[in-house]
């Protein structure tokens, strides 16, 4: 383990907050403390009262404390509004043969008007904190208590040893929704950037700072004075570039980890679901086979259709209609034409006019009747139209057995299809095939913001190049600068050593951290359990696949303890209603794992937590019952 | 010797549903296409010959309308499409003028012996109208080409008829573009043309 084992907690005493008032005193060193403390007595308010104090300094106290999702949340006694009380907690702790007492005192009145109103209702005056080390020996106020708390390593662990059903479930949240990718990517930098590194990066800046205004100072020349200032400008606007730069590769990384790893989810389920499918692939095979059949005789009948389309043309059933009709227009008993017309004119251009048939003379009337009888001539071809019949070969095409034919193909072809649905979607498949989909739709999305992010990555580091080309020329121009180049170039060259330092430190405690959560959830939850970190995932992982639907509820809480042990850097757990829905052996693996673990374990739980978990702990429990009303009473 | 047909005006629709049927390249697949849904290969490189599109939608034209062509064989019809045909129809001609005729009479009536002369007179006309080439080819093919490019309900029969190239295999709307429905409803309007047209005439000779 990588926490420091030396930090003992041995008393704490809760005086007044919230109503509550009891004394814990724990067990000796390499002793497990277990209390007993029936519901709604202070377990909650205690493990929120201890992060209050060890993360918030005194100056950024008021207004910080949180109560389960509650923030701000009051912590002054309710039950005794409008009145001035004051509100105390003592921790008593040993680290490294010292013994210190943090104490937080806070004084003030509760209005109960106000919190109808919907306020937290807590009118603060005072918030004062004290740490004595070794029964006074040194005393430190006010935040002086808090940088006391932070060289000991506490403030930076608060969030992890001390444990409780509201982190677990964030810790759970890590290690299956994307969404808290930053919250994570935060946690992990935060607790793996050295304290140390980030104070000589603070003091390097401090430093180029005041060569520039020394620089400055020694300028008298107006133009020179521009160029100087704007240089400075320059290196603030370059480093806050950089910054953005580096903001930018880390948001990448992290997305293209998380593509590659839904990538590979992707490809995972998309095995999972030929494996399905080859189980039934004969059936798939058969059917496919009658689809296919069918398809191509759909093909053939409608291709027949194109094909035969004419002959329905010459299906004209009324053919002897039109023979008839045609028979009753045209003149009988004629001549045929020409002979006719040719007969007609001899008629009428002989002089005198004479039938060419009797040989009669024609009167006045009969030859104006033959006159009448040349205007019904009708020209040779109309007269050979109207005097042939219509006949042709009429071929079979029926298109109304052709539709019912293709109908009932296409019948059995939806009905075959179905089929082969039926077949081919199992219900696993079809909820493998979703959570595919799923993860395709989140792949894309990540795609696509990482072609943005790629975008955005691209302009910065072109306005880098470019601010840096504008303060290479200015320092050119400037000879005063040149004195002052060596300085601020070896600070610069300092920076960029502490930020690889950080990035080496980083990758190296990262792995550590994943180390040591695997081997935890491996002893707990047995060989086939795994766990990982890295800048930006948590996952649980079962025969070595790494995914966030891993383990069930219990699984998912023994990582989230895990990794609150990982993160840890000082040794105590102190946790809060500790085993949800694990199963009985399952306790007992976790309480076995903290107490082999662990110098000190100190368990607030419940009565009916007790079986399985805290007597293999410890067999010595301590009730603790809280004394209402012990509020101290203050003159206005 | 067989007439050759020469340059025909014609909707764009056809013009372009002529030129899929000689063109596996020039077929347009719907926005949509899936090979597993359709089929792979135009069903309008079916036809046998490039008229045969332009001869269905002729007869599709006068069952649909039941109209006679406009009578002046210099009639101007605002086609974009054109095609220069080197086939002879001559068979389907017939068959079509055979159609006109009847359908001149239904709308002239029989003549009583009054008026048979005239009757005769422009009977003989109409037919030496629609056996003269230039009339066929100037007036009458654009015209029912044009009748079939005309929608009444959805889409017209020419706008089917060039959708038809790529079709679903699943059952369709009647107003879709499968081969089976264009047919049946040709079938149906010429079904039609006889009940309404040729019938009531025999029951006069």
């Amino acid at each position: 383990m990588m926490s420091d084992k030396s930090l003992h907690f041995s008393i704490i005493n809760v005086e007044g907050y919230r109503g509550r008032n009891f004394k814990l005193k724990m067990q000796a060193p390499s002793k497990q403390s277990v209390f007993v403390m029936e519901g709604n007595t202070g377990k909650t308010t205690l493990i929120e009262l201890l992060r209050w104090c060890f993360k918030y300094p005194q100056s950024r106290a008021e207004g910080k404390f949180r109560h389960m999702f509650t923030e701000p949340a009051h912590v002054l006694d309710w039950d005794f509004p409008n009145k001035k009380q004051r509100c105390k907690i003592e921790i008593h702790f040993s680290k490294n043969g010292h013994n210190y007492m943090f104490r937080r005192t806070t004084e003030g009145e509760y209005s109960k008007e106000e919190a109808n109103e919907g306020e937290i209702g807590d009118n603060i005056s005072k918030i004062e904190d004290v740490i004595e080390v070794d029964m006074g020996a040194e005393v430190y106020r006010g935040d002086d208590a808090h940088t006391v708390l932070t060289e000991l390593g506490i403030t930076a662990s608060a969030d992890y040893f001390l444990f409780d059903g509201e982190r677990a479930r964030e810790y759970m949240q890590f290690a299956s929704d994307r969404s808290k990718v930053q919250e994570l990517v935060d946690a992990v930098d935060k607790r793996v950037t050295p304290r140390r590194l980030v104070e000589y990066s603070r003091d390097l800046n401090e430093l180029e700072e005041r060569v520039f205004q020394e620089l400055g100072s020694r300028v008298t020349d107006r133009g020179l004075s521009r160029v100087l200032n704007r240089l400075h400008d320059l290196g603030l606007e370059i480093a806050n570039a950089r910054r953005e730069q580096r903001r930018l590769d880390d948001e990448i990384g992290a997305l293209e980890r998380t593509a590659k790893q839904l990538e590979g989810n992707i490809a995972e389920l998309n095995d999972k679901i030929i494996s399905i499918k080859s189980k039934n692939l004969n059936q798939i095979t058969i059917l496919n086979n009658e689809i296919k059949n069918i398809k191509d005789g759909i093909y053939r009948e409608r291709s027949s259709i194109y094909e035969n389309f004419l002959k329905l043309i010459s299906h004209v059933s009324d053919k002897e209609i039109i023979n008839k009709i045609k028979t009753k227009i045209r003149e009988r008993g004629k001549l045929p034409e020409p002979y006719r017309k040719d007969l007609i004119n001899l008629c009428l251009e002989s002089d005198p006019p004479l039938c060419h048939i009797c040989g009669r003379e024609l009167d006045k009337k009969s030859k104006e009747r033959i006159k009448l009888l040349g205007k019904q001539v009708a020209p040779h071809n109309v007269q050979v139209f109207l005097s042939s019949d219509i006949s042709y070969e009429t071929t079979p095409f029926d298109p109304n057995k052709k539709y019912f034919e293709i109908e009932k193909l296409l019948e059995e072809l939806e009905s075959k299809e179905k089929k082969l649905d039926r077949v081919q979607l199992s219900s696993e498949e079809k909820n493998l095939m979703k959570d595919r989909d799923k993860k395709l739709a989140l792949l894309y999305k990540h795609q696509e913001h990482l072609g943005d992010l790629r975008g955005e990555l691209d302009a910065c580091v072109g306005e880098i190049r470019r601010l840096e080309g504008e303060e290479k020329e200015l320092k050119k121009k400037s000879k005063l600068w040149r004195e002052y180049r060596i300085i601020l170039d070896e600070i610069e060259s300092a920076k960029n050593i502490i930020e690889e330092t950080k990035k080496e430190i980083k990758k190296y405690t990262i792995n550590i951290i994943s180390e040591t959560i695997g081997k935890s959830v491996k002893s707990i939850l047995g060989p086939r359990f795994s766990a990982k970190l890295t800048e930006d995932s948590l996952y649980l992982g079962e025969n070595e696949v790494f995914h966030p639907e891993v383990g069930g509820m219990s699984g998912r809480l023994v990582l989230a303890y895990c990794f609150a042990e990982g993160m840890t850097r000082v040794d105590p757990m102190i946790i809060d209603t500790p085993v949800g829905k694990m199963d009985d052996s399952q306790r007992e693996q976790l309480a076995g794992h903290l107490k082999a673990n662990h110098r000190q374990v100190i368990l607030l739980c419940l009565s009916t937590e007790l079986d399985s978990f805290a007597p293999v702990l410890s067999p010595k429990r301590t009730k603790i019952q809280n004394k209402r009303g012990n509020v101290t009473w203050l003159k206005s | 010797m067989a007439k050759k047909l020469g340059n025909i005006k014609m909707p764009k629709e056809l013009e372009e549903i002529i030129k899929e049927s000689s063109n596996a390249e020039a077929s347009e697949k719907p926005a949509d296409y899936d090979v597993k849904e359709y089929n792979s290969e135009s069903f309008l490189l079916r036809f046998d010959r490039l008229i045969d599109p332009v001869i269905l939608s002729m007869f599709f034209g006068l069952y649909k309308s039941q109209e006679l062509p406009p009578e002046d064989p210099e009639t101007k019809f605002d086609l974009e499409g054109s095609y220069e045909f080197g086939v002879d129809i001559e068979e389907y001609r017939e068959i079509f003028n055979n159609l006109l005729l009847c359908l001149w009479i239904h709308k002239n009536s029989f003549p009583t012996s009054k008026d048979v002369s005239e009757f005769r007179k422009r009977l003989y006309n109409f037919t030496k109208k629609i056996l003269d080439d230039d009339y066929f080819r100037g007036v009458i093919i654009p015209f029912y080409t044009k009748k079939a490019a005309e929608s009444t309900r959805g889409r017209s029969f020419l706008a089917r008829m060039r959708g038809s190239g790529y079709v679903r295999y699943k059952k369709e709307k009647m107003s879709m573009a499968s081969q089976e429905f264009i047919c049946k409803e040709f079938a149906e309007r010429q079904e039609e043309f006889g009940d309404l047209i040729i019938k009531p005439l025999s029951k006069k000779v």
